[in-house]
């Protein structure tokens, strides 16, 4: 069963979101929908424009994250949204470590200047790739199996 | 492999009816392997940029005259889903005819829009594309093992105005609401896409061009059913049999004295729309309907037609 979040979940996950990622003139234009516990997806901003009787819905709008111990995990495309406004945990990675996150690998080497405990979004230049659990020495990988590179 | 091994008979006469003297160069062409074609996602990165990190890595890429965003690939280094481009969502593989019902659909911003058979998502990521992921597209499946992938390709391609529905297209024609366009790319025996699946033309069979005729039939009344006043409605099929196309545009007409066929204007190679076929004789509008063969621009073969409601 999925429900619409509350305005209260909205605004305590954005706020989280904000302090997070330090998000700086990031405005939260879309509403959410949770299905679960866990999962919340970003409905469509004209979604009310709808009549939505007899129609058998399936998905509505794109996966955005989920709520787990660690608070919320970003999906790839939810970094990519608000990865460019985030001004702290952001771990900015080289080529080789870039390598080892797309095939599913945990990362040990790399700048942890700028992070804290928790979800980290994984950069590489100017592309976002999701986020990942920085434990205070390693980042887990968190990418979703059909998102990364099979040799 | 012998065209005599991969062509079958009914296949064979069947096109040699249609095609006469053009048939063997149509044969010849279904035969040619084909080249790899992609979209770029202009949703999440400029065109100009994403050609640019193609290039130095080593792509060699050439631009699709009648397909905004749309590249053929003449050379890559790698497998395309190995790249990280891919991964991230930045474009999307697509058959450059793939791309035209899309382009004639043309759907504008904050529209709602009815892809009737949406699996992969193709058409559906283009749309919104074209949309800049405004308004909302139903996206119907009815075939659940298909959905998987609709909703994959969606989430890569950062689309978020969608809506997946499980529905058998048909139905449509009986739901509250109505659209401001909508696409039937309709289910059909794919005989514009051997160069894609040599298997197509040992299984084609005149049996299944009847009976995918009789849906796409029933598919084209219910979308255009479902459209709004003055909506614009387009349908299309990679097959090249006359029953799956004109014939199916033309019983539409017969149906609906408020369905207008428009003139398509793209700048590409084309054949004539059939307008008699086995002793019947079809609606002359049908004319400004899109019928391209492989041979034509290098491409899969394709028949797309741009149907307006009129008052």
């Amino acid at each position: 069963m999925a429900v619409i979040l509350s305005r209260k979940e909205k605004k305590e996950l954005i706020n989280y979101l904000k302090e997070r990622y330090e998000l700086k003139n990031f405005d939260f234009t879309f509403d959410f929908l949770k299905s679960g516990k866990e999962r919340v997806w970003v409905i469509p901003p004209e979604f009310n424009k709808i009549n939505l009787e007899k129609l058998k819905i399936e998905f509505v709008g794109s996966y955005f994250g989920s709520y787990d111990d660690e608070k919320f995990r970003l999906s790839v495309e939810a970094s990519q949204i608000i990865g460019p406004s985030a001004k702290k945990n952001v771990v900015l990675l080289n080529e080789e470590n870039l390598n080892k996150w797309v095939r599913g690998e945990n990362l040990k080497d790399f700048d942890s200047n700028n992070l804290t405990k928790g979800y980290v979004l994984i950069k590489n230049k100017n592309d976002f790739y999701g986020s990942g659990k920085y434990t205070g020495n390693i980042i887990l990988n968190m990418l979703a199996k059909n998102r990364r590179i099979k040799d | 492999m012998k065209k005599e091994n991969i062509i079958s008979k009914q296949f064979k006469d069947y096109f040699e009816e249609l095609l006469q003297e053009e048939a063997e160069e149509f044969f010849e062409w279904s035969l040619k392997p084909l080249g790899s074609c992609i979209r770029v996602n202009t949703l999440k990165i400029k065109e100009k940029e994403l050609i640019q990190r193609l290039e130095e890595k080593n792509w060699k890429l050439k631009k699709i005259s009648f397909a905004p965003n749309g590249y053929k690939v003449i050379k890559k280094p790698m497998p395309i889903g190995k790249t990280i481009e891919h991964v991230l969502g930045y474009f999307y593989v697509q058959e450059s005819a793939s791309m035209i019902p899309s382009i004639v659909l043309n759907p504008k911003k904050h529209s709602i829009v009815l892809d009737m058979a949406a699996a992969p998502g193709s058409k559906t990521t283009s749309i919104a594309q074209i949309m800049m992921n405004t308004g909302i597209i139903i996206a119907n499946e009815p075939e659940m093992n298909r959905l998987r992938v609709l909703r994959s390709n969606i989430q890569r391609m950062g689309i978020i105005n969608t809506i997946i529905t499980r529905m058998d297209g048909r139905s449509f024609k009986k739901i509250p609401q109505k659209f401001n366009y909508v696409l039937v790319d309709a289910p059909c025996t794919a005989s514009g896409t051997v160069r894609r699946n040599l298997h197509i033309p040992k299984m084609w069979s005149v049996k299944a061009v009847e009976k995918l005729s009789k849906l796409q039939k029933q598919l084209i009344l219910s979308g255009f059913e479902s459209l709004e006043q003055n909506g614009t409605l387009v349908y299309s099929t990679c097959s090249v049999s006359v029953e799956e196309n004109e014939e199916v545009i033309n019983f539409l007409l017969e149906k609906k004295e408020c369905a207008r066929v428009e003139k398509i204007n793209l700048k590409l190679k084309k054949h004539e729309p059939v307008l008699e076929w086995k002793n019947k004789e079809y609606d002359k509008s049908i004319k400004n309907a899109l019928r391209i063969l492989p041979q034509d621009n290098d491409s899969e073969g394709f028949f797309v037609c741009k149907i307006k409601k009129v008052g």
